[in-house]
Formats: structure tokens, sequence, C-alpha cells
């Protein structure tokens, strides 16, 4: 059974319906056999023929129609790996004793990146 | 994809990762540039942002200031009801000028209004506003009062009729309570000048995230 949101997002971005139909193919395939991958902005633009930007662009767009759903990561200044993750960035706290490096470091927006993986709902649609 | 919060908030709005979110109310004679100015910044550093417009408010209107404040502020609640209906908390407000008294008459009017952490600038209540009233009904954490002595227009709020306005732009809010009301001092501003862009980010923000130092 296909997932609303695709149809939501053809009908939005009518100029790329054949890559939107394709991508809803290759994500169904990546749901049923990685549920828990985040989406790489870089595979979809290499596999699709995007930029890196048109990709997040869509990647966006598809966390809007509910296939995917964003989190947050806290990325440490000292070693750029991440320190922290959370569904949502209001459960970040205000400073953290960082497991990469061992410093404290208190929240900085400019620390925190946003990755997608496929929402609950999505994934319950390709199980069905 | 890996991305910045900041790229993030500005594809996905206000579907984006915010960790608080705020309302901001402009004064008279103003449509609120600085709110619309201060709508990315805010976003990039994850503040969801609702800027509310009041209309223009000519000086006429002012004849009658605590009831033009109760006219507009329903548009107050409706802006700090579409971030709690969207689980948006905290939700912080940011009002100038006479956008502080429509401000304290939301808060006044509507007991289940919260705002956690409130910036007045150039503020025009007066220095007695009952803030730990509100305070102990659960509708203020925290008010921050930026104040200047070359505020001319809020030298002039004391002339107002009503009973709520005043000097507080000047002279101070008067709380026993400081944990609830702090009065920061910025000489030489003048009445819309923490309003500016590096002001905002140099204050406002790391305030309304609580990653200000003490």
């Amino acid at each position: 059974m296909p997932f609303p949101g695709f149809g939501t997002l053809l009908q939005k971005r009518p100029e790329q319906s054949a890559t939107i139909r394709r991508l809803e193919e290759f994500l169904g395939q990546v749901a049923a056999t990685s549920p828990t991958a985040a989406i790489e902005d870089g595979h979809i633009a290499n596999k699709f023929g995007l930029t890196s930007h048109d990709a997040r662009v869509l990647l966006v767009d598809l966390m809007l129609v509910r296939v995917l759903q964003s989190r947050v990561a806290w990325i440490c200044p000292e070693t750029y790996g991440t320190s922290r993750e959370q569904a949502e960035l209001r459960d970040m706290p205000t400073w953290i004793e960082c497991e990469k490096c061992g410093l404290i470091h208190t929240y900085d927006p400019e620390q925190i990146e946003v990755f997608v993986v496929f929402s609950h709902d999505y994934l319950s649609s390709v199980r069905q | 994809m890996r991305m910045k919060l900041k790229e993030f908030n500005r594809l996905a709005g206000k579907a984006g990762q915010y960790s608080c979110s705020v309302v901001t109310v402009h004064g008279i004679q103003s449509r609120g540039e600085w709110q619309k100015m201060a709508v990315a910044p805010l976003s990039d550093a994850g503040i969801r942002c609702i800027p509310v417009d009041l209309g223009g408010i000519g000086l006429l209107k002012m004849l009658r200031p605590e009831a033009l404040a109760d006219r507009l502020m329903p548009r107050v609640v409706a802006a700090w009801k579409n971030h709690s209906d969207q689980g948006h908390e905290p939700i912080h407000v940011v009002a100038h000028s006479f956008g502080t008294l429509v401000v304290a008459r939301a808060l006044q009017r509507n007991a289940g209004v919260r705002f956690t952490r409130a910036i007045m600038c150039g503020c025009i209540l007066s220095p007695r506003f009952p803030w730990s009233e509100l305070r102990d009904r659960g509708q203020i954490a925290h008010v921050r009062n930026e104040m200047s002595m070359e505020d001319g227009a809020v030298r002039l709020a004391h002339t107002l009729m009503c009973r709520w306005t005043g000097q507080a732009g000047i002279k101070g809010f008067i709380c026993d309570d400081t944990e609830l009301v702090e009065n920061v001092p910025f000489n030489w501003l003048t009445h819309s000048d923490a309003t500016g862009e590096v002001h905002i980010a140099r204050f406002w923000i790391p305030y309304l995230l609580g990653t200000e130092s003490s």
C-alpha cells in the first residue's frame, strides 16, 4: 500500500515526479532491509543525479510528509564526534560532560546537526 | 544526511527542530521590522519564533492605552497558543515599548497563558508592576528588563492614562524576588537600540536558550 506522503510530495513537486517515484521505490527497499538507517543526502544525490542541496531539500520534504523524521546530534567541538543524540532538540540539556573528550560543553546551536531516519508510520506501512 | 541546525530549520520552517519558542511583540508607530529581521537568527539558533503584528498604532490611539492593549492582547494569546498546541515549550516572550503593556495585559487577563522567560526592552510598565503575582499563578518564571537612562520614549510613559504604565524601562522594576526580575542596565541605548541584530545575537538568544553567562 503506497504511503500517502509520497502522493503529497508529488503534488508539491510535479516537476520531480520521476525522481520521487524512483525515490519511493528505493526507500521502500532500504526500509525493508535497514529500518534504522540514517538516510544520507550524499548517497541520494549520487544515486539520483541530484546536487547535495537538492537532495537535502527532498529529504526535508520527506520529513514534512512524515515519510522520514528528524533527529539531532550534538557534535563535540574537540573531536567532531557525536556527544549526544536526541529525537527532539528541546530534550537536549544546556550543558553536557562530553563522552568523546571528557570536557564540559555548553549548549551552542552551532554544534547541533540534524539527520533523518524512517518514521514509525512509514515503517509500519512498509511492513504491511 | 547531516546538516547544520540552521540550514535544516531554514528548509523545514515551523516543522524544524527547536529547543524552545518565543513570541515577539512590537510597539507603536511600527510594524515591527525588527521582529521580521529576528525570525531568521532565532530560528537558526533553534528558537521557534512567532512575530505578533499589532498593526500600525498611531500616537492618538495611545490616549487610552489599557483599552487598546486589551483589544490587541488576543493576538499575543493566539501566538502563545500556536506554540503550545504544537508542543513547543518552554515558550518565552520578547516585547518592546507598547508591546510590553500588551504582553502584561495578556498575562493578567488570561491566567492560562504561561511564558517561562520574558525580555522587556523600552519597557513602559510601572516599576511596581506585580510580576510576583503572575509568578504565583505560574505564568512567568523570569523577567529580564533591559533598561537605559537614554530612553526618551519611556521617560514619557508615566504621562499615559493607565494604572499599569510607568518608567520601568529607565528606573527598573521594584521586586523583592531577585530570582524573578533582573534589571539589566544598558546605558546609552535609545528606545529601539536593543532590537538590533547584534544585540539580539549577543544577549537575547543566549538568554532565551538559557545559556547566558551569569
